[in-house]
């Protein structure tokens, strides 16, 4: 095995030699007595350097010897090592309290610190697995690498999970580590000591203050900043807090107090067509909470198609009915429509809602109409329903079942149905509404709104554009893309992540700040993603220890010595390489 | 002079030509008439000849006074030739063999009482120490006159371009013997494929760079072939042995390459 693979590059050493010795125009020299007794058509071209034929002559297999020998040495080859070195697996809590400034140094510089001096103390050929915690807790570096790579993401170590049971990583652990393998959680948490498990507690116990909610609501066509502050601290804490916009203007700042382990609410009416703004707090213990960046609520207007008749919605009050909701618009191509309002079935396309509405009945049963009184059946649980009773309604609905699911009944009577058609959802509603009070019914425009929200909730493009980090990423892919169209997410460190998924990608970010969605490089949209976790930024209770599992076996001196003795010998080697090599040429200039 | 060098030399002796040589008194038979044992010929009495050496026998049969001729003893000269340009020092190997085949020849001749003049082609006599500094036109022949009837052996590895045939019918004129040795290192005669190599010669610094693989060494060593078969029948063409001598220690080289030549014979 190898402890720097990175090493192997200087195997590019050896076409290098290779290509030396076929164009080379370095010719070893020969006195003769007799040249001209040489035949002319052996001759070289003078001019240029001239492939020839590769010789196998002693130098060039003493150089490629040199090289391959140089190339194991620089990767740190151990023989038969990986069976018996060391194995430590380190699982390194990712919360982000583990991101805290500390009083003198990081707490990542400790943690780092100790994880590579127990690395230190295994041996230089002893095998490294990273797992790095979480929700979906993930094996950073290995399993079984070497120290080299797990250095690497130590370098770059920077935790910032929302808080999360570490326990799924430890039993990830557990997993990977065979008998006599070391397990290591480093961690800022000194209460938690798992058995069988070595813990360093690297945390220090600090007071902090905290952004623990940000959001942009709108309301009557209005915006607002709504914020809370807490202060996890056992002293009073004041401050400042400014809102600029990402260009860098600064819109307001104000100063804040708050009470030891207090918390105060702010809300702030932001101007119409305010851009995306970034909320922060003076920098204290813990940076990641102290920023918040929030964009603009989309304004999730949704299409309606009216494909009835008059009559029919003259007699269900449509008009008014939606009239009554909140951000709709009105369009006359069912093509451009979220949600179509039908007498009969039509062509769906991605994410649109079609209410196909059953108002007479079949032209073979004309008279086949029932009025129900109830009582009425309903699937409380589905959001269609959500607020409607239906109390003292007369519902008057042809005749005839309705095909999906059925979410309103009277007695064995479907009166109202949903069938999901891939991303689209048909609902089928049973109605006559000249002889039916429904469309007089408080629940009329609840059921419609109901609708209404539904088909905003499958409204093409970012379902939501303000997260919490933690939460996904979702894009539905709208109707007029190709479905095999490239949807990467570039975070805010222009990391590039793509995402897979037909109709929906969805993405779990892992970083906070602004990511751009983009489709065939075109970006589609943005979402700001904000740490709001106050249990990570409460950091009274993180503090430092040190537990050991069990005895942990020794450094073992004699696999250590006996891997520096191989690279000794290799290079002992290429070192008689060299020198034969340089005698072998010597030999050949100074021989005539 | 090394223990080893001396030690492998006296193993063996030259193999000397069978045509006669000239030279001072000595213990090898001269092409002219002396005093050895070995009978030559005949001629007529002139006043003042050695009255020792009158046929009496032939005398009393035809009544002539004639003289028996005995052929002379000479101390064999030999011309040693020696190629000193920086190629046959392209190597601490081939220098060494190099100087190592003078110095036996050194041994050898005066071991057979003959006299050895180590001669820089295109030079003059080298009395001290050899350097391989000299001349790059690839030329043998040296200024200095050569001894007539003295053997000559010339030293050199051949690789250049010039036909070395006019020189070496030069060198053979009026010689005992002409032995042409072509030293090579092991590496100039079988190279092994280096692959991309810059070639630099040892003496002008001209430098190629070529590949060296399995086709361009044989390309090579046709083409080394054909120069050492072209030296090969020039030196037979003149009259002279010719052989190729890898550079190697002195008792390999004189056991395993001269004697299996004929240059030498075991004491």
């Amino acid at each position: 095995m190898f402890t720097n693979p990175i090493g192997l590059l200087a195997l590019l050493a050896l076409p290098t030699v290779l290509a030396l010795h076929w164009f080379r125009r370095r010719f070893r020299e020969r006195k003769v007595a007799g040249l001209f007794l040489f035949p002319r058509e052996a001759l070289v071209a003078d001019a240029g350097r001239t492939r020839t034929t590769l010789l196998r002559s002693w130098s060039l297999l003493l150089e490629l010897l040199a090289a391959l020998v140089l190339a194991l040495v620089f990767s740190g080859l151990t023989c038969g090592a990986r069976d018996t070195a060391k194995h430590l697996v380190v699982v390194l809590d990712h919360s982000a309290s583990m991101s805290a400034k500390g009083i003198s140094r990081t707490i990542v510089e400790k943690a780092r610190e100790v994880v590579r001096a127990r690395m230190k103390a295994l041996g230089r050929d002893a095998l490294v697995t990273l797992i790095a915690s979480g929700a979906h807790p993930e094996i950073v570096v290995g399993p079984n690498a070497t120290q080299s790579e797990a250095e690497g993401y130590l370098e770059h170590f920077a935790p910032q999970s929302p808080s999360h049971d570490i326990s799924i990583a430890l039993d990830l652990a557990r997993d990977l580590a065979e008998d006599g393998d070391e397990i290591l959680l480093v961690t800022d948490d000194p209460a938690f000591a798992p058995p069988g498990i070595d813990v360093e507690a690297v945390g220090e116990s600090l007071g902090n203050v905290a952004i623990v909610n940000a959001r942009r609501t709108r309301e009557d066509g209005k915006e607002q900043l709504v914020f809370d502050l807490r202060a996890f601290s056992d002293s009073p804490r004041s401050g400042q807090y400014r809102i600029r916009t990402l260009d860098g203007a600064e819109l307001l700042a104000q100063p804040w107090e708050l009470a030891a382990d207090g918390s105060r609410s702010f809300a702030l009416e932001l101007p119409t067509g305010t851009p995306e703004i970034e909320l922060t707090l003076d920098e204290d213990e813990l940076a990641l909470d102290d920023r918040a960046i929030l964009l603009p609520e989309p304004l999730g207007i949704v299409n309606v198609a009216l494909l009835l008749d008059e009559e029919t919605k003259a007699a269900l009050e449509l008009e008014r009915a939606l009239g009554a909701v909140d951000r709709v618009a009105r369009v006359s191509d069912p093509a451009a429509a979220n949600l179509v309002f039908a007498t009969a079935p039509g062509e769906l396309r991605a994410w649109q809602t079609e209410v196909d509405i059953k108002s007479k009945p079949s032209s073979s049963t004309p008279d086949a109409v029932s009025d129900w009184i109830g009582p009425f059946l309903l699937e409380r649980r589905h959001p269609l329903l959500d607020g409607v009773l239906l109390e003292g309604v007369v519902w008057s609905a042809p005749d005839g079942a309705l095909p999906g699911i059925p979410l309103i009944l009277a007695g064995d009577q479907p009166l109202m149905s949903e069938s999901v058609e891939g991303t689209a959802v048909r609902i089928h509603l049973a109605v006559v509404g000249e002889s039916s009070n429904l469309p007089n019914a408080p629940d009329w425009p609840i059921l419609l709104s109901n609708v209404v929200r539904g088909a905003r909730t499958r409204l093409p493009g970012l379902e939501r554009v303000n997260l919490t980090l933690g939460e996904s990423i979702e894009f539905r892919r709208p109707s007029g893309d190709a479905l095999d169209a490239r949807i990467e997410i570039r975070g805010p460190d222009g990391s590039e992540h793509p995402v897979r998924g037909a109709m929906i990608a969805s993405f779990v970010p892992t970083q906070v700040g602004v990511h751009s969605v983009q489709v065939e490089g075109a970006e589609r949209g943005r979402v700001a993603v904000r740490f709001l976790d106050p249990s990570e930024s409460d950091l009274r209770r993180r503090g430092s220890a040190s537990v050991q599992a069990a005895d942990t076996a020794t450094h073992d001196l004699e696999s250590d010595v006996s891997g520096r003795l191989e690279l000794r010998i290799l290079a002992l080697i290429a070192l008689l390489a060299v020198l034969l090599d340089s005698f072998v040429l010597t030999r050949r200039t100074g021989a005539p | 002079m090394r223990a080893e060098l001396e030690m492998a030399a006296r193993a063996f002796r030259l193999a000397w030509p069978r045509a006669p040589l000239s030279g001072r008194a000595g213990e090898r038979l001269g092409r002219a008439a002396g005093s050895s044992l070995e009978f030559m010929d005949y001629r007529d009495y002139q006043p003042g000849d050695d009255l020792r050496h009158v046929d009496w026998r032939g005398y009393a049969r035809t009544d002539q006074l004639r003289i028996r001729l005995y052929r002379e003893e000479v101390s064999p000269g030999v011309d040693l030739i020696v190629d000193t340009s920086p190629s046959l020092a392209v190597s601490e190997r081939k220098e060494r063999a190099a100087r190592d085949l003078v110095d036996a020849f050194s041994i050898w001749v005066t071991t057979a009482g003959g006299t050895l003049r180590r001669i820089a082609c295109d030079g003059d006599v080298v009395a001290g120490e050899l350097r391989f500094d000299g001349p790059l036109e690839g030329r043998l022949v040296p200024r200095l006159p050569l001894r007539p009837r003295s053997v000559r052996i010339v030293l050199s590895d051949f690789l250049f371009e010039n036909d070395p045939a006019t020189e070496l019918r030069r060198l053979a004129a009026n010689a005992a013997e002409l032995i042409v040795l072509q030293l090579l290192d092991p590496w100039e005669s079988d190279p092994e494929p280096l692959g991309a190599v810059a070639l630099v010669d040892c003496e002008s610094n001209a430098r190629a760079e070529l590949v060296l693989d399995e086709r361009a060494v044989a390309a090579y060593r046709e083409r080394l072939n054909r120069l050492t078969s072209t030296l090969e029948r020039a030196t037979r063409s003149a009259g002279g042995r010719f052989a190729r001598i890898l550079a190697d220690a002195p008792r390999a080289m004189f056991e395993q390459q001269m004697l299996r030549l004929g240059l030498l014979v075991p004491t």
